[in-house]
């Protein structure tokens, strides 16, 4: 939609923007663009990452925001106002949300576009930051003057909690997320007499962007006292990683590459997943006070004691820690307010990503071999890739209903299938029912992003009519409009998605997973390396309680372990993105990265399940490799040259590869198991005869979703499983009969200082190093 | 004339980057103003046109019908942004209890600032704009808060 006249005049309403020279103006009006909104339709999502700025032509918009579960107006606007202004000064989530009371008509003005004017006419930078000021200085003093309007006595007094709260811990863990619940658990295991208590802002878990969960990560929930069959009953199968290459020629998806069968894994519905996970938190014996906020504006960092400003259903009132840990994911809430956060993906000589995504259900099967199998499906391109999750979703059901199903489930902890009732018995139960989803991200590179500039609602769009390969699956989907019934708009994004902190621990504070560092991604690694950073954080913060030293230096393994993971996250998905200017690149990265990777996955009964080490990334072998494809990949980028660049790899990779397959037959590994297009010498073949993996899914008859073919019936419909696969005592790859996880209560592992000797296990053994990796 | 050094060191978001020729231009639209014990800067409901910097001591904001000092500012901070920005009757009431010494920067000289040196009043008014954001997340919360405490049904153990 072009502007109008009318839209002109709206314009320069806009205080400052009036000024502006008529080039200027033209300018401007190239970058913006015109939506209307139906009444009710939200334009700007409360927590969302995004960060376009929203200016007001016609109409009015309510700006809401929710707090302990309620939603207030703060403000309307109307025609030559701002909106979104915020997220454009200081990158935070945004604060609240826009709505529109009655038809609506604005024009949206990307993040990208802004800074490109303001680069393109210093006048048009001034204008935007006077309006951008103006505004600014206009909603404080609207806000202050209702704040001035509040009744003194609304000031609540400075500790208002019921008798029976605890207002003194050793442990306080801000945000109840995945990561935060591993940490406190792992801590509550490493030092039982801690008291921890955890402050989560909702007061039950929401919707968020799925996870895809790797073996670590599915261990690590084991640890943490998931079952097998519990999470068979909430949660959809996944049997491995498929990826296909697709250039702007390419018709359909390309040179299919995969790793599956090593272990029976998961894709994992947030909401549901948190509700359990919370429940075995709660038994662990950390106290998670949901529906509370913490204000660290008037908390008090400062001292040896900690206290932290708490309000929810058990009052309001200060809790004193002697250690905080933020687990408040991209949100970084202690990094943001201490002013360590940053976002700036240069500081690693890497390249920022954004990704854009949305939720679509499958109206036909996709003719493409093995597209159907519960795999999580990649397609890169020379820009990024596009993930496929297909969730078992739940999204159908109430909190209530939901919360009742997921404590009947935990109510049996199994680890027999026998024992739980079967899905669609539960399901009807409790009169609901699960729903396949899909979840489709598409993620690129910044620095090549061609939709940057258009409306968030328009650049999924735009890749999917540049890639016909893209195009062509998503004819075998229909969008879902309102994903999660809520007035939510179709398309989502997250922008810049690398961030980091100049520090992750200081004196008495630790902040872990995505509060700390993020990475640019890819398959899934963020909660490998999450929960590495939550077990590293327990085993610091323990030994901090035990000596009483809480101190920044008490947290000097995992403040190591951070600084070296994260540039090594960054290389190496640097290091695949950038072979994707070719289909060989493509497929010589992965399998590079799988050689390797399948050395260290396939023993995986020599790692713990709280491993740290992400597949061995720290290795120095690897790292080399990695850094060497780079620097060939970044040299052939510049000279436009992708058959350079396949040619120069092959020179570095296949030495390597040659290697590893030297060191598989040591171990017995048999590539052919993991790999369906590769035989056992991982040379491509496709149409071969794969032999049974690891683990195996079996499609079930009756209601088609995969299983482990192990099991005797399928757990969700509960049909007799026709090709079940009872294993032969067939001898299991070396060193997977590991003892049991015993934790003593300090077990600071030793971060690797440049050498992998030193290392040891969390679990307190020295890791085995294969030779391959003593060049 | 105000130390340029010193000036960076006390304000480094509002002179780094820079040029000295640049510095220079903004340290001369600045003026030094000494305020004495218990003067009173900016008045709640009054006409405010002018920036004020901390040098050296602090200010009290005041709000009427709250009886202790809302916030107290030192060296390095600024204050008076909202009307400099947004012409209006003041917000609060800047005083200084025990006296102090600011940098002033009136509208006038703002004004003259961004027509002869754009690049230095864009940066400046970055950095202002970064203070807004800063302080509207602030009141945004602080209203949800209060406003959320008046309708949530009162628990044990409050007044």
């Amino acid at each position: 939609m072009t502007l109008t006249l009318r839209d002109v005049a709206a314009l320069a309403e806009v205080p400052h923007l009036s000024d502006v020279s008529l080039d200027d103006v033209n300018l401007l009006a190239g970058l913006l663009q015109v939506e209307e909104l139906e009444d009710g339709q939200r334009i700007i999502e409360e927590g969302a990452d995004d960060d376009d700025i929203v200016i007001v032509l016609e109409g009015e918009l309510s700006v809401v925001s929710t707090f302990v579960g309620q939603q207030r107006e703060l403000n309307r606007v109307g025609p030559g106002e701002m909106l979104g202004l915020l997220a454009l000064v200081d990158n935070a989530p945004r604060s609240a949300s826009c709505i529109a009371a009655g038809p609506v008509r604005v024009a949206r003005l990307a993040r990208q576009a802004y800074r490109r004017a303001a680069a393109a006419s210093p006048a048009l930078a001034l204008a935007f930051h006077r309006a951008l000021g103006a505004q600014l200085a206009r909603d404080l003093r609207n806000i202050s003057t209702q704040l001035a309007a509040e009744p003194a006595t609304g000031e609540p007094p400075p500790s208002s909690a019921d008798a029976d709260v605890a207002t003194d811990c050793d442990v306080a863990v801000i945000g109840a997320g995945p990561l935060g619940m591993m940490y406190a658990q792992w801590l509550k295991r490493m030092q039982p007499a801690a008291r921890v208590v955890m402050l989560e802002r909702r007061e039950v878990p929401g919707y968020k962007v799925g996870e895809s969960t790797l073996s670590t990560t599915v261990r690590a929930f084991l640890d943490v006292g998931f079952t097998m069959p519990q999470m068979r009953r909430l949660f959809g199968n996944k049997t491995g990683i498929r990826f296909w290459w697709a250039g702007t020629e390419s018709e359909r998806p390309e040179r299919e590459v995969d790793v599956v069968d090593i272990e029976e894994t998961f894709q994992v519905e947030r909401r549901v997943f948190e509700m359990a996970f919370q429940r075995l938190t709660r038994e662990a014996g950390v106290d998670l006070r949901t529906g509370t906020q913490v204000e660290l504006e008037r908390s008090d960092l400062d001292g040896a004691v900690k206290r932290l400003a708490c309000e929810g259903p058990d009052g309001e009132y200060m809790l004193t820690a002697k250690i905080i840990c933020d687990a408040t994911g991209p949100a970084a809430v202690l990094p943001r307010h201490l002013g360590m956060y940053r976002k700036d993906a240069s500081l690693y000589d890497t390249f920022q990503t954004n990704t854009y995504f949305a939720y679509f259900r499958q109206k036909k099967p996709v003719p493409l071999d093995r597209w159907q199998d519960p795999a999580t499906r990649h397609l890169c391109t020379p820009q990024g890739w596009v993930w496929f999750i297909t969730l078992h979703s739940w999204e159908a059901a109430d909190d209530e209903t939901m919360a009742a199903l997921v404590d009947d489930v935990m109510d049996h902890p199994s680890d027999d299938d026998a024992d739980l009732p079967s899905r669609r018995e539960l399901a009807a139960r409790h009169g609901t029912d699960f729903s396949l989803l899909t979840s489709v991200g598409i993620t690129v590179r910044e620095d090549m992003d061609t939709a940057a500039e258009l409306p968030i609602q328009q650049r999924f769009e735009h890749y999917v009519q540049r890639y016909p390969a893209l195009a062509w699956i998503l004819e075998h989907y229909e969008l879902v409009q309102q994903p999660y019934r809520e007035k939510r708009r179709p398309y989502a994004a997250f922008l810049g998605l690398v961030h980091d902190s100049t520090q992750i621990a200081g004196d008495g504070w630790v902040s872990i997973g995505d509060s700390a560092q993020f990475t640019n991604p890819l398959f899934s690694l963020g909660m490998n390396y999450g929960s590495g950073t939550a077990y590293m954080a327990a085993a610091s913060t323990a030994a901090a309680l035990a000596s009483g030293d809480t101190s920044r230096a008490a947290f000097a393994a995992y403040e190591q372990y951070g600084r070296d993971i994260l540039p090594v996250l960054l290389h190496e998905t640097d290091y695949f993105y950038r072979s994707w200017a070719h289909p060989q690149g493509f497929e010589q990265t992965l399998m590079s990265k799988f050689h390797f990777g399948a050395l260290d996955v396939t023993q995986r009964g020599v790692y713990t399940e709280t491993d740290p080490y992400v597949f061995d990334l720290l290795n120095p072998a690897w790292l080399d490799i990695v850094h060497r494809v780079r620097d060939v990949e970044k040299r052939y980028e510049a000279a436009g040259d992708p058959a350079g660049m396949v040619a120069a790899i092959a020179e570095i990779t296949e030495p390597f590869n040659a290697e590893c397959r030297v060191k598989a037959t040591e171990i017995d590994l048999d590539f052919g198991r993991i790999f369906t297009n590769f035989d056992s010498n991982a040379q491509r073949h496709e149409g071969r005869e794969k032999p049974r993996g690891y683990f195996r899914g079996y499609q079930c008859p009756t209601c088609n979703l995969w299983q482990d073919d192990t099991l005797g019936r399928c757990p969700v419909c509960a049909t007799e499983n026709p090709q079940r696969f009872v294993p032969s005592p067939e001898p299991t790859p070396e060193g997977a009969q590991a003892a049991p996880v015993v934790y003593q209560a300090v077990d600071v592992p030793v971060a690797p200082a440049g050498g992998t000797e030193a290392r040891v296990s969390p679990r307190g053994r020295k890791k085995k190093v294969p030779d391959l990796m003593q060049r | 004339m105000l130390s340029p050094l010193v000036f960076t060191s006390q304000f480094p978001n509002l002179a780094l980057g820079l040029e000295p020729a640049q510095l220079d231009a903004l340290l001369a639209a600045l003026e030094t103003e000494d305020v004495a014990a218990g003067e009173t800067l900016i008045t709640e409901g009054s006409p405010s046109d002018a920036l004020y910097l901390v040098w050296d001591g602090s200010l009290e904001i005041e709000v009427a019908g709250r009886d202790r000092a809302v916030s107290r500012l030192g060296p390095g901070e600024v204050v008076g942004e909202v009307s400099l920005l947004d012409p209006g009757p003041a917000t609060a009431t800047v005083r200084s209890d025990a006296g102090c010494t600011v940098l002033v920067l009136r509208r006038a000289q703002l004004e003259r600032l961004w027509a002869a040196h754009p690049a230095i009043a864009t940066r400046f008014l970055a950095h202002l704009n970064r203070e807004l954001a800063h302080r509207l997340r602030r009141a945004t919360i602080q209203l949800n808060r209060l406003r959320a405490h008046q309708m949530a049904p009162v628990k044990a153990g409050r007044s």
